[in-house]
């Protein structure tokens, strides 16, 4: 046609000149003291330690602040000191006392101080924000914690709790983000309306990392800067955190070069970059489980433990985690996750329609079944989805998927006003409690955890795993946690698919990069170009 | 008949039942005002009523769902969701006019910083995008009118047509994938390359100005470059309406009485055309390009999300997924109210251009 | 806007003469038969079921087994593209069964009770015009969760005004005809005045103006479906197709573009339709 040579003319002339200006800019350079790292930030919502509990900000904490004690970045479960050189635990077991190194200091060019470990503790807790129950497991109270935390002499402070646990298992709370530790004379400074200076700290920065927030804008980036005053002081100048919210760009930009790092790929964006010259994957564990979580008060059939076993058949494992999700996930079907001390590795379910159909059957229960199956808008949750909808299928169970967003997702688990859905779990510290007090924790439906979500109600199991955080025995401790794991695998309105494995592209200028298992684990301040 | 053309534009004020020239020529500015106010009023009640109808609970997207029942409370408190809802309509109201929309969920920071932050990115990509489109569509509609039936004729209606039913993301998508991943002409998506994005002083919010003013060309270019395929995409869906109506208004003009006395008295086509027809129409012209720039600040949402540009569309739908009720609502209503005063300043513009015209 | 009315002949031959003169008419018309044949036809026409997952075939070029290749889980694309058409005729015919009503209905009233009534309706109407369309709708969608019809009533919600305007002003011409006058005096009043002797004279424009804005609700459908909005999983829409395209768009591109291509095409076969019609009743522009 005619018209359409002519307008394809007209067109080029348009984009000649608008591109004829774009000539000469460059591709395939990132400056030579920052990294460049693309991801998407758009779940970032506070940098306060206190409060940011969203994967970009948790991701940042280890860079910008220390803690007390820190987790071994290679060995999780190995705790080290960070701000604390030693530590000691009193004679009722109840009780820590920290010795700062003395020699810490702040971006700001302030001294750690134990105030600044009061200050800290203390605004947590009072604050109040997403991050609070984990401190609130020591029993600390708003009320109570300003007796908790005290002040021995300028280089010793002492952490006293109420809670019946012990001081192995306070220490690991300790190595949460949100026991980070504050500058308080910079934070004091710029505090509004009793807010202990977190409308501030959601933005900026105010600790002993090895990095400070140089700027950050929201939904665009995160500017990190090197903090002069780090003991250990950062190998590059700046970090540069660019919101690039589309994983096919992120895979483009990181091809072409004009990023070093791109985190949150997909199995096929990573497939494409597999054999790219100048790249490399870097696979890392991490501590994420998904899971089905079904509600066992939605009505008989999803209350019946037969429907939980058919369930376990019903999940294509290998299909997922081979052909969808490609080295993004491996099959795990305990809930705590390899890495964990504990942690159940073996896999006795597998995909097996007739198996399901049979236990299905003799449990008296019909199929047809309609199940709703709530799911979360995003990948891969999305795809998971798809591929439990059409193994379900086979043995008549047919799930109607209905995507939402997180909070109507998290709303309907509450409030048990779901039938099936599909979830994550990220440890909140690194023990096994955070695990076992939402999977085997429910005495009377009167705390928030997974298994209230579901309906189920188990005293004795509950009753197993506040004895499994009290025993003070670290080998006791690890067989009672392997025998809850059991019985939660064998029967319970949860089925446990894959753990997850983040895959991080990086351009082979960058050097000694550094990710951990659990989401707070990624440090920038070792990495070379 | 004019209507017509303007389809996938929302309906143009001036037509048969005047509303805000009316008001305006009868001289009262008060009135004018009170008609924008209350249609302002009813966006916002709409809006709101459609985020607390919203099976989604605000306070626990804030708060998450590890968190403890009393961090749930208290963020329930914050947001202000214990009051009845007349009484947090009020206040919405009265927080609103005093330009505080609340605090996103999704950023935690104030819904009106983070307007102030994207809405100047939309403005400058809608703005280039109307200068292209008006530029293309009023040379291929004057040019079609002026050789009507023939083959520029036909190919302009194929741009309109074509330009109507292209479904923009798509566009895009494929643009993006041509000139950025198979040409490497244009830059990725992003309105500016990472080198510049921290050297370069946010003063005015559009990466334009900013970039000149910071005296570098090479960050100037940027820029430009970051601007184009978005703009030319963006543009294309106004083109279509610009020069379909072009076209329409010249032709139906063409017949005037005016006209044909003009020409008899030996004027040419093209002289007619620029001397006389096109300040006759100029009323009518500039009502469908402010409409399609209205249009386009809305339409802008789609494109954003494909581009990555950092816009109050992009914000719109980053909070639509994450369920961010206060910005839904402060976004929504900002460009609403955009849009709504562009309508009625467009009224007002023609109703001006008509009088001047009448005297 | 009274060709319809005026003509002599019936509507059927009138159609054929007009079909016959008209290319961009006959054009449109067919591309959207088309379209509706694949719809309706859909089981017997698409090669696969569009569901059927074969994760181990994922994302394949364009071959002898699967003509447009297959998406991320291994469905056939050809198949999805054709059961695709369902939901997206499916929306336009809610949304047009819902908008239209309602608008006709407001703009009977307020044309016929002229006064207060028509006052407070033509007021509401004109607010409800000023407001930014797609972006409530997405809004309201968003809001109160994806899903075939929460999207067919958010575009209702703020396309039924032009409706209202319309069929008020030719209301409030016939209330000042004979015709009506004649229609009360043999005793025919209320609703059934309205609807009986008004509703068909207003409905043959309305017909034209819908016409005119099918394509723009294809495009607002397929936009929800883009950003996630539109129909669940695993029900195939051409919107969310693109979509889900995206992901992989720099290396397996067609599976992006072939859905756009198939709303590009439907909604170009709406507009030449509604262009047509336009050539028809306005030969100025013939």
């Amino acid at each position: 046609m005619n018209g359409r040579s002519r307008r394809a003319k007209l067109l080029g002339a348009v984009f000649s000149f608008a591109l004829a200006v774009t000539a000469g800019v460059a591709h395939g350079e990132t400056p030579a003291n920052a990294l460049i790292v693309a991801q998407s930030i758009d779940d970032a919502v506070s940098f306060d330690p206190a409060e940011g509990f969203e994967l970009t900000t948790v991701q940042s904490f280890n860079n910008l602040y220390q803690r007390l004690i820190e987790s071994d970045r290679a060995e999780g479960t190995k705790i080290g000191p960070a701000l604390a050189a030693s530590w000691e635990a009193g004679a009722d077991g109840k009780s820590l006392t920290f010795a700062l190194t003395g020699k810490s200091v702040f971006a700001s060019g302030n001294p750690v101080r134990p105030e600044d470990v009061i200050f800290s503790l203390t605004r947590a807790v009072k604050l109040n924000k997403s991050p609070a129950f984990i401190l609130n497991e020591l029993g600390w109270t708003a009320e109570n914690v300003d007796k908790a935390v005290e002040k021995i002499d300028d280089t010793h402070v002492k952490l006293t709790w109420t809670a019946d646990v012990g001081p192995a298992f306070a220490l690991s709370l300790l190595t949460a983000p949100i026991a980070s530790i504050v500058d308080e004379k910079t934070v004091s400074g710029e505090a509004k309306d009793n807010d202990f200076g977190n409308g501030w700290l959601k933005t900026n920065s105010a600790g002993s990392g090895a990095f400070k927030i140089a700027s950050y804008t929201p939904h665009e980036a995160l500017v990190l800067e090197a903090n002069g005053q780090s003991a250990d002081k950062p190998k590059l100048e700046n970090v540069i955190l660019r919101n690039v919210p589309d994983v096919a760009a992120r895979r483009l930009l990181v091809e072409q070069g004009d990023a070093d790092i791109a985190r949150g790929l997909g199995a096929d964006q990573i497939d494409a970059l597999k054999d790219k010259p100048g790249i490399k994957v870097l696979s890392v564990p991490s501590a994420r489980t998904d899971y089905i979580l079904i509600n066992s008060k939605a009505n008989a059939t999803l209350g019946n433990p037969a429907f939980w076993e058919a369930a376990r058949y019903l999940v294509d494992y290998n299909g997922i985690a081979k052909d969808l999700l490609r080295g993004q996930s491996q099959v795990h079907q305990a809930f705590l996750p390899v890495g964990f001390p504990g942690a159940l590795t073996d896999t006795p379910f597998s995909l097996d329609v007739e198996k399901a159909k049979k236990v299905l059957n003799d449990a008296g229960i019909k199929t047809p079944v309609k199940v709703e199956f709530i799911v979360f808008n995003d990948q891969p949750f999305l795809s998971i989805a798809q591929s439990l909808q059409a193994s379900f299928a086979k043995a008549g169970i047919e799930l109607d998927i209905q995507p939402g967003v997180a909070s109507d997702i998290y709303a309907k688990g509450r409030s048990g006003q779901y039938q099936m859905t599909l979830r994550y779990w990220i440890p909140d510290y690194f023990d096994p409690h955070s695990n076992a007090s939402a999977f085997s924790n429910n005495r009377d439906n009167s705390t928030n955890t997974a298994a209230k979500y579901a309906g189920w109600v188990i005293p004795e199991l509950t009753d197993e795993t506040l004895a499994a955080v009290k025993e003070q025995d670290a080998a006791k401790r690890t067989a009672l946690y392997q025998d809850l794991q059991k019985k939660v695998q064998k029967s319970s309105p949860f089925v446990f698919l894959l753990q997850g494995n983040d895959q991080v592209v990086i351009s082979d200028k960058v050097k000694n990069y550094v990710q951990g298992l659990n989401a707070d684990q990624v440090y920038y301040d070792h990495v070379e170009k | 008949m004019q209507k017509a053309v303007l389809r996938s534009l929302p309906e143009p004020h001036n037509s048969r039942q005047p509303r805000w020239r009316e008001l305006s020529l009868l001289g009262p500015l008060s009135k004018w005002l009170m008609s924008f106010a209350m249609t302002l009023l009813g966006l916002a009640l709409v809006t709101f009523a459609m985020t607390r109808l919203s099976p989604i609970d605000p306070a626990l997207q804030m708060v998450g769902d590890h968190a403890s029942q009393s961090t749930y409370q208290a963020a329930r408190l914050e947001l202000g969701l214990d009051q009845p809802l007349p009484v947090q309509f009020l206040r919405y109201l009265q927080q609103a006019v005093s330009g505080n929309f609340g605090q996103s969920i999704s950023t935690g920071q104030p819904v009106a910083s983070d307007i102030a932050r994207t809405f100047p990115a939309t403005l400058e990509l809608a703005t280039a995008a109307i200068i292209i489109g008006s530029l293309i569509g009023l040379t291929l509609g004057i040019a079609a009118a002026m050789r009507q039936g023939g083959l520029i004729d036909a190919i302009a209606r194929f741009v309109s047509l074509f330009g109507y039913s292209v479904p923009i993301f798509w566009l895009g998508l494929l643009m993006l994938l041509l000139f950025y991943a198979r040409l490497h002409w244009a830059p990725g998506p992003g309105r500016l390359d990472v080198m510049f994005q921290y050297t370069v002083k946010p003063v005015t919010g559009f990466a334009l100005i900013d970039t000149w003013m910071s005296g570098k060309a090479g960050a100037f270019r940027d820029a430009l470059a970051h601007l184009a395929l978005p703009a030319i995409v963006l543009a294309f869906h106004a083109l279509a309406g610009i020069s379909r109506l072009t076209r329409a208004s010249i032709l139906s003009e063409l017949g005037q009485e005016y006209v044909l006395t003009a020409r008899a008295k030996g004027a040419s086509l093209s002289r007619v055309v620029f001397v006389h027809i096109l300040p006759n129409i100029a009323g009518t012209l500039l009502t469908v390009i402010a409409l399609a720039y209205a249009s386009l600040l809305e339409g802008a949402v789609l494109t954003e999300t494909v581009f990555a540009w950092p816009g109050i569309g992009r914000y719109l739908t980053t909070a639509m997924f994450s369920g961010d009720m206060p910005a839904i609502l402060g976004a929504t209503l900002v460009v609403g109210s955009c849009f709504v005063l562009l309508n009625a300043l467009t009224d007002v513009a023609v109703a001006r251009i008509h009088k001047g015209q009448a005297r | 806007m009274s060709a319809l009315t005026t003509l002599q002949i019936s509507p059927a031959r009138w159609l054929y003469l007009r079909l016959s003169r008209s290319p961009s008419l006959t054009t449109g018309a067919a591309i959207i038969l088309i379209v509706l044949f694949m719809a309706i036809f859909a089981p017997w026409l698409a090669p696969y079921d569009p569901t059927l997952q074969e994760t181990a075939n994922r994302l394949m070029a364009p071959s002898q087994q699967h003509w447009l290749g297959t998406d991320a889980f291994g469905r056939d694309i050809l198949s999805r593209l054709i059961y695709g058409a369902r939901p997206t005729l499916l929306l336009v015919l809610f949304v047009v069964l819902l908008m239209a009503p309602v608008g006709i209905t407001i703009g009977i009233l307020a044309g016929y009770l002229g006064g207060f009534v028509e006052r407070s309706l033509m007021r509401i109407t004109d607010i409800v015009m000023s407001f930014p369309r797609l972006l409530l709708a997405f809004a309201f969608v968003a809001i109160m969760g994806p899903g075939l019809l929460n999207g067919a009533l958010a575009l209702a919600l703020t396309s039924w005004p032009a409706y209202a305007r319309q069929a008020r002003a030719e209301t409030a011409k016939l209330a000042k005809s004979d015709y009506l006058a004649a229609a009360e005096m043999v005793g025919i009043k209320g609703p059934r005045l309205l609807f009986g002797h008004v509703l068909p004279l207003v409905l043959p424009s309305a017909v034209i103006r819908l016409a005119l804005d099918l394509s723009g609700i294809i495009l607002a459908a397929a936009g929800l479906g883009f950003l996630g909005l539109g129909v669940r999983p695993p029900t195939a829409e051409w919107g969310s197709m693109v979509a889900d395209g995206t992901q992989v768009i720099f290396d397996q591109w067609w599976i992006a573009a072939t859905p756009g291509f198939a709303i590009l095409i439907t909604s170009f076969g709406f507009n030449l339709l509604a262009d047509g019609l336009r050539d028809l009743m306005d030969p100025r522009n013939d």
